[in-house]
């Protein structure tokens, strides 16, 4: 199945402070109780956004500085803990097509890539950099390129280098990112390898 | 395909656990040291002899929390145990399928000269019980520490502790031991299973007529309807009623808050579950501090947190 191929994305960024961000606050598990994805995108950091507003501040999704932005950025190990897909799916359907970040926890980075989001990592200092762009001009575009293997801002000078595990990379950029898909066109392939497994043979 | 091969990473505990330190405790503890975000790129193969000494269902419990440790998979050779832990069960091989099987999953084991991308060694007899005391399951301590100070923790870790000490409205310096609990939840995939209920019961038993504090809800939830039945039949169940704890329908219930099984407002619970992430039990400021099935009996009895030998006189 031909799926677009992802060799770039441009967008507008808001930044996500923090560390070890889990799938419990990207998406609290009371909203999961949903037939299709369809809907999530609203309730996505929904606890943290209700918190920052009780609290009488605003939450970057929140931000009208951030209205619309395509790619989000964060701290180290983003995406602990449960492996719902609905995490993803809900920044996915916020508006999200790429995450930047300094590390992803494994299971979200494959439930994002086979999403055909980018997740990519880019140091702390770096993250920083990009996090102050965005800060003094929200209308900064970022574009991650997967092929350059770079992050770059229009109009302004920084470029940075990101790193994204060579399988995904390929996924991805060759649309093959979706891997039921990728098992489906396999379906030969899977059927021999099916034999060979004893206790799926027999 | 959207999977790369991981790292493996061996983690060897050696040693003998002290009683009424569990492989909840050795899990803990290896987060602790390892961090939530250390497996990330590994898989986990423990290893050892605490380990070979365990039983297959401990180290279930172990291997449940590789993903609390970032990595994606966490697995212990197969051996004797593992076969006699699946030989008979509903859908294990027979006869000569069985034999088969067995020398396929011997095949699988790692050889003695296997060679690691990295090995990390711990002692089982450093281990003592060990709770959580913050909002990722890396922030614990032994049940004879206080609530760190952030200034005292590496850098990375200073951000995510002066969060989790606001979440969990606790103050640096306070001992965990005596922290005091609204709730108590005996359950989960990490530590629903029989010997867990089991191992509880067997102590609840020795403290007849001890009952749940009154100001606390206790509830216990078997890990499966098979585990609920045989509980039942093996008075297990009772045993619990009797001390005042709700017996409840087998599933993951307060563990993520999805059906009425939530914390309320900031309820404190004292939880043998895997997460204790912000909101994780169903209300956004709730409370969870992870421990083992016996540590979160003793919380039930004493309403406080505290150190399960004390309350059941284990020497
Ligand atoms: S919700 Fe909790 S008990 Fe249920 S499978 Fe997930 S971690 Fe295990």
């Amino acid at each position: 199945m031909a799926l677009e191929k992802i060799t770039q994305v441009t967008g507008r960024g808001v930044f996500i402070p923090g560390d070890d961000i889990d799938t419990d606050r990207i998406i609290p598990a009371r909203f999961m109780k949903c037939v299709t994805f369809d809907g999530l995108g609203e309730f996505a950091f929904a606890d943290a956004r209700l918190h920052d507003k009780e609290a009488g501040r605003i939450h970057p999704l929140d931000d009208p500085r951030f209205a619309g932005a395509t790619i989000l950025l964060s701290g180290s190990n983003f995406g602990c803990g449960s492996s719902r897909e609905h995490a993803p799916q809900s920044l996915y359907r916020f508006g999200h097509r790429a995450i930047i970040a300094e590390s992803f926890a494994e299971i979200f980075f494959g439930n994002s890539t086979t999403l055909g989001v980018p997740c990519v990592k880019l140091s702390q200092q770096d993250i920083a950099g990009l996090a102050a762009i965005i800060e003094s001009d929200p209308e900064a575009m970022i574009t991650i390129d997967l092929t350059e293997n770079k992050v770059t801002v229009a109009d302004v000078d920084f470029s940075a280098e990101i790193t994204i595990p060579g399988h995904a990379r390929e996924a991805l950029t060759t649309g093959r990112w979706d891997s039921i898909a990728d098992l489906v066109d396999g379906l030969d392939e899977v059927k021999k390898r099916v034999t060979a497994i004893p206790y799926l043979a027999s | 395909m959207a999977i790369g091969k991981p790292k493996v990473r061996r983690i060897n505990v050696d040693g003998k656990l002290a009683p009424g330190v569990y492989a909840k405790d050795v899990i803990l503890h290896i987060i602790r040291h390892l961090g939530v975000n250390g497996g990330i790129g590994y898989a986990y193969e423990y290893g050892g002899s605490t380990f070979d000494n365990f039983t297959q269902e401990e180290r279930m419990t172990v291997c449940n929390m590789a993903i609390e440790g970032g990595a994606r998979v966490g697995y212990v050779n197969p051996d004797e145990t593992t076969f006699e832990y699946l030989r008979g069960r509903p859908y294990a091989p027979k006869g000569a399928d069985w034999d088969a099987a067995v020398a396929r999953w011997k095949a699988t084991a790692s050889d003695a000269d296997a060679v690691y991308d990295d090995i990390v060694n711990f002692k089982a007899e450093e281990i003592l019980p060990t709770v959580t005391w913050g909002i990722t399951p890396a922030q614990a301590v032994f049940i004879d520490e206080a609530i760190p100070d952030p200034k005292n923790l590496p850098e990375k870790d200073r951000a995510t502790a002066i969060e989790a000490i606001e979440h969990m409205k606790v103050t640096s310096g306070t001992p965990v031991d005596g922290l005091k609990i609204d709730v108590a939840f005996l359950g989960s995939c990490t530590n629903g299973r029989l010997s867990d209920l089991q191992e509880v019961a067997k102590h609840l038993k020795l403290q007849k007529g001890r009952k749940v504090a009154p100001h606390v809800k206790a509830i216990v939830v078997p890990g499966s309807q098979g585990v609920a039945a045989i509980a039942e039949k093996m008075g297990i169940a009772e045993i619990f009623r009797e001390a005042g704890f709700e017996w409840r329908g087998a599933g993951c219930s307060m563990c993520l808050g999805m059906n009425p099984d939530k914390l309320v407002g900031d309820q404190l619970c004292a939880s043998s579950s895997n997460r204790n992430f912000k909101g994780r039990q169903g209300s956004p400021t709730g409370r969870t501090m992870l421990m083992s099935p016996l540590m979160v009996a003793a919380a039930a009895l004493t309403g406080t947190v505290t150190d399960a030998r004390k309350v059941f006189g284990i020497q």
